[in-house]
């Protein structure tokens, strides 16, 4: 008889065991709104983004993961048939196309509309499917301490950085995994034309120290002086000046190929009505103040105050980029750039 | 020969022959067990296997994949490359833990216990670490650059120093207990020939260490192979098959190529695999009942050479360790060196902030929970119970098969097995259920065979006489079994719950939203160039399977003195 009850709790214990693996802890679906946002943006940028959000709307319990452009796209191509996410919160606007493209991006109109400069959202349907919140250019970050050290100057132009003397000095993300690499080398298509953009990026390959995974990364290994020189956006370098770094931002002058970050609704989205808060207000005066924070170039009309130690002439330098055309050659380049300097430092 | 011996523990009891119904409820639990294994391991992998044949659309395409992959010039230099560095790695490795092993066990230098306690440190810690600590020593504006002699620290020098203090206290491990297990009476028959140190070294000792550095070399290999976490921090633009699977994944969304490069990085360690089982069965005991276990004459020369290089080892070993615990703590390295605590404010560099290692001891605290009772409940249905023979041999066999699988490799074909929307148990994709899943498939193996280890030692007979008195199977393992195995019950939660914390392969592509752990948030900052909180998170996990092992030690000890007295009394 009494052995009755320890074996009647071990044969609940050993059933309950085998059963919870493949249960527990999905049961998230609870009462309270909850918002999954996927972003791309500058880590900064977005923790204040949502910070101002979750004040304006603290009832919402905000998920949030953030990463390259890369893998956040990457996530959600293959999460594609049960999306996770509600809301991508910033990735490159090429990105955002080709997501479009394969049906995946709900349209909406956010709040305001009217007030989005015409180049900063989808103007190709009758209701845009992303809006973009903030555009920006290619730059090269330098590291004046290490460059002195090194004897080598301060590049002014993008033909600069093929002299012999910075071999090995510079850093640039993959195209592969970030949205800021292939931003540059559209760039370079654009300024020099296809085939002297590849001409361009051999000789480049040549003083390439590594390239790296993310966009954000070059900027900060030139402020450590793991590199001199990195070719990336302004953002993460102004940021570093600011901290203290011996850094300087530099507008290439032949000029920089520019993109714009937006944002887009998942078609699909578990949580709608939360995500077209988060939308409106991503592209709100209030939203369009804290873009401004960390980007000259903001979506909304009359939204543009210095940025402080913000490159000087990023404007005037900016070259008009389609990113249709990027979108529909991504993955050719992709494939060539791969092809040509995928094996990077193959022991000689 | 070696497979006999569970056998006869499989017919021993079989003294039943009513079948009641606790015998159907074991069934049962056996298979439950089965099923476990088959939806955590068996068929995630057949799913990826039957990927890396398919096309886009799903079309069998054969062996096409593998065509397209070697046929771009770049996939055979990662192949090369990963071959390369684990070649020098596994030498390397070898002879260093080699020698140490040696000084170890067959010298009378001081510190021993020290110097075994020192070697072991690197099992703490995630393999991304020794990345970091190695960018802060010999980056390019690292303290010790210099010693480089001009090579960049980013490549194939960087992967190697990374993964010889990563597998090292692997290796040692292994090769010690062969030098251990060597019979006293052979040196003393050498010396009586008269044979000199140096013969009796090769003659003796380096057979005796055959089978031991055989084992150690394909499990440093095949560790150095699969790993993720070195290459991805120091590799620069060195490709590796890990870091090159990362990128087709995460970085190109290429599935097809990386269940390519997955299929591709499961090979060594399944030869390793097969290759280890044919060695252990043609090894018969060299040690038998008459063995004397060797001490170690008086030599002062050897024992202060061997000092001398254990100082060294050690030395290389602590100060990788204290490199990183202090690049968690410069300001802003390496233009301000002034130590302060901002690196740890995670929040300022990574949206889940401290969250991300809450979510770390949430995954280990389960895993050592689901994890210990799964594995050790597991095994005692294979080891004690009776019947269906040829079930628990199967089960027996894919319990072993973790031990083969990379993580990476276990990661990827959850992506493809749970994520599909056919699949039913596809609610547990993006909960940290899956995470635990993953971790207890992934470590499955080590913990399996230390249970059934401790569970061979118990009495054959324990069952037949609990159910002659008339108690349940239940019962006896509940009042007998577990309180009598209970130091190696503690011994598996504290490895799950250590493995857990430094974990990475398998996480890095299952992760989501609001279950991101901190190994994966060291890669995201790692990836952001945020070297000080990269380090301080790394710093974080070491502390944290620090003081697990330590609180493991004082309950084991504790332990011991109140339910081990039978052992004494025993003896």
């Amino acid at each position: 008889m009494t052995s009755f009850k320890p074996s009647a709790r071990l044969r609940l214990l050993c059933a309950a065991l085998l059963v919870s693996a493949s249960v527990s802890s999905g049961t998230a679906t609870a009462e309270a709104e909850e918002l999954t946002v996927y972003s791309a943006m500058a880590k900064e940028h977005f923790a204040e983004l949502i910070a101002a959000f979750q004040a304006r709307e603290p009832e919402i319990k905000v998920n949030q993961l953030l990463d390259s452009n890369g893998p956040i796209i990457a996530r959600l191509l293959a999460e594609q048939e049960n999306p996770r996410a509600d809301i991508i919160l910033g990735a490159s606007v090429p990105g955002l196309v080709m997501l479009e493209e394969k049906g995946m991006l709900a349209p909406y109109a956010p709040a305001g509309l009217d007030q989005i400069k015409d180049r900063f959202y989808d103007r190709r349907s009758e209701m845009p499917h992303w809006v973009g919140t903030d555009a920006w250019a290619s730059a090269v970050c330098y590291n004046k301490t290490e460059g002195a050290s090194h004897g080598i100057e301060e590049p002014k132009r993008w033909q600069d950085l093929i002299k012999p003397g910075y071999k090995g000095m510079i850093t640039m993300p993959n195209p592969n995994s970030s949205a800021t690499g292939l931003l540059a080398i559209a760039g370079w298509m654009k300024i020099l034309g296809e085939e002297e953009a590849w001409n361009y990026m051999d000789a480049l390959h040549e003083n390439i120290a590594q390239y790296v995974h993310s966009g954000s990364k070059p900027c900060r290994m030139a402020a450590a002086g793991e590199a001199v020189v990195g070719i990336a956006y302004p953002a993460p370098g102004v940021k570093a000046i600011n901290d203290g770094a011996p850094l300087s931002v530099v507008i290439p002058e032949e000029g920089v190929g520019s993109e714009v970050e937006g944002v887009a609704i998942v078609a699909g989205a578990r949580n709608p009505d939360a995500a077209k808060k988060l939308a409106d207000f991503a592209a709100s005066q209030e939203g369009n103040e804290i873009h401004n924070k960390y980007y000259a170039l903001v979506a909304r009309r009359g939204v543009a105050t210095a940025v402080p130690n913000y490159p000087e002439g990023e404007e005037a330098a900016l070259v008009d980029m389609d990113f249709y055309w990027v979108a529909a050659n991504r993955d050719r380049i992709l494939a060539e750039w791969q092809k040509r300097y995928g094996t990077k430092d193959e022991p000689k | 020969m070696v497979d006999q011996a569970p056998a006869v523990s499989i017919h021993g009891p079989k003294v039943r022959i009513a079948f009641s119904g606790e015998d159907v409820l074991l069934r049962l639990c056996l298979i439950a067990l089965a099923l476990f294994l088959l939806i955590g391991l068996l068929l995630p992998i057949y799913t990826l296997l039957s990927k890396g044949l398919q096309d886009a659309n799903g079309n069998f395409v054969g062996l096409l994949n593998f065509v397209t992959y070697f046929s771009e010039p770049r996939a055979s230099v990662v192949f090369w490359n990963s071959l390369r560095i684990s070649v020098l790695s596994t030498v390397l490795t070898l002879a260093i833990a080699g020698l140490y092993a040696f000084a170890l066990t067959h010298s009378r230098m001081p510190g021993r216990v020290f110097f075994r306690a020192v070697a072991l440190v690197p099992l703490l810690t995630p393999s991304l670490l020794p990345g970091i600590a190695l960018i802060y020593l010999f980056g390019n504006q690292g303290f010790f650059r210099g010693a480089l002699f001009g090579h960049s620290l980013y490549g194939p020098v960087g992967i190697v120093i990374g993964e010889v203090f990563f597998t090292f206290p692997i290796a040692l491990l292994i090769v010690q207990t062969s030098l251990l297990t060597i019979d006293r009476r052979l040196y003393e028959a050498a010396t009586a020939l008269r044979a000199g140190r140096l013969r009796t070294f090769f003659t003796v000792t380096l057979p005796a260490m055959r089978f031991g550095l055989g084992a150690a070399s394909f499990a440093t290999f095949t560790k150095v192979f699969t790993d993720f976490g070195v290459p991805v921090v120091v590799g620069g633009s060195y490709p590796v098959l890990a870091t090159d699977l990362y990128q087709k994944v995460i970085g190109g969304f290429d599935f097809q190529m990386g269940a390519v490069v997955g299929i591709l990085l499961f090979i060594p360690a399944a030869v390793a695999f097969v290759a280890g089982h044919l060695l252990q069965r043609g090894r018969s005991a060299s040690v038998d009942g008459r063995a004397v276990v060797y001490v170690p004459a008086k030599s002062q020369a050897r024992d202060l050479a061997c000092l001398l290089f254990c100082s060294v080892v050690a030395l290389a070993i602590l100060s990788i360790l204290v490199m990183a615990v202090l690049g968690s703590l410069f300001k802003l390295w390496p233009y301000n060196l002034s130590l302060s605590f901002s690196s740890y404010n995670f929040a300022e560099y990574e949206p889940s902030g401290w969250g991300a290692y809450r979510n770390s001891l949430r995954l280990s605290g389960m895993v050592a929970l689901f994890g210990t009772a799964l594995v050790f409940f597991g095994a005692y249905l294979l080891e004690r119970v009776p019947g269906a023979s040829w079930l628990r041999q199967a089960i027996g066999f894919c319990c072993m098969i973790p031990l083969a699988l990379p993580g990476m490799v276990l990661g990827l074909s959850y992506i493809f097995f749970f994520n599909s929307p056919s699949n039913p148990f596809g609610g547990i994709y993006g909960t940290i259920a899956i995470l635990v899943l993953s971790t207890v498939v992934h470590l499955y193996t080590v913990p399996h065979l230390t249970a059934l280890t401790a569970l061979k030692q118990l009495d054959p007979g324990l069952e037949a006489v609990g159910s002659s008195l008339k108690v349940s199977r239940f019962a006896t393992f509940g009042r007998v079994v577990v309180p009598v195995c209970l130091p190696t019950i503690l011994r598996i939660a504290s490895y799950l719950f250590m493995n857990s914390m430094t974990t990475i392969s398998a996480l890095v592509f299952l992760y989501s939203a609001n279950t991101k752990v901190a190994t994966v948030s060291v890669v995201l900052l790692n990836d952001n160039a945020m070297l000080g909180p990269a380090a301080a998170m790394s710093v974080l996990i070491v502390a944290t399977s620090a003081t697990v092992v330590g609180l493991q030690w004082l309950l084991m000890h504790g332990l011991l003195r109140r339910t081990q007295a039978w052992r004494g009394r025993e003896s």
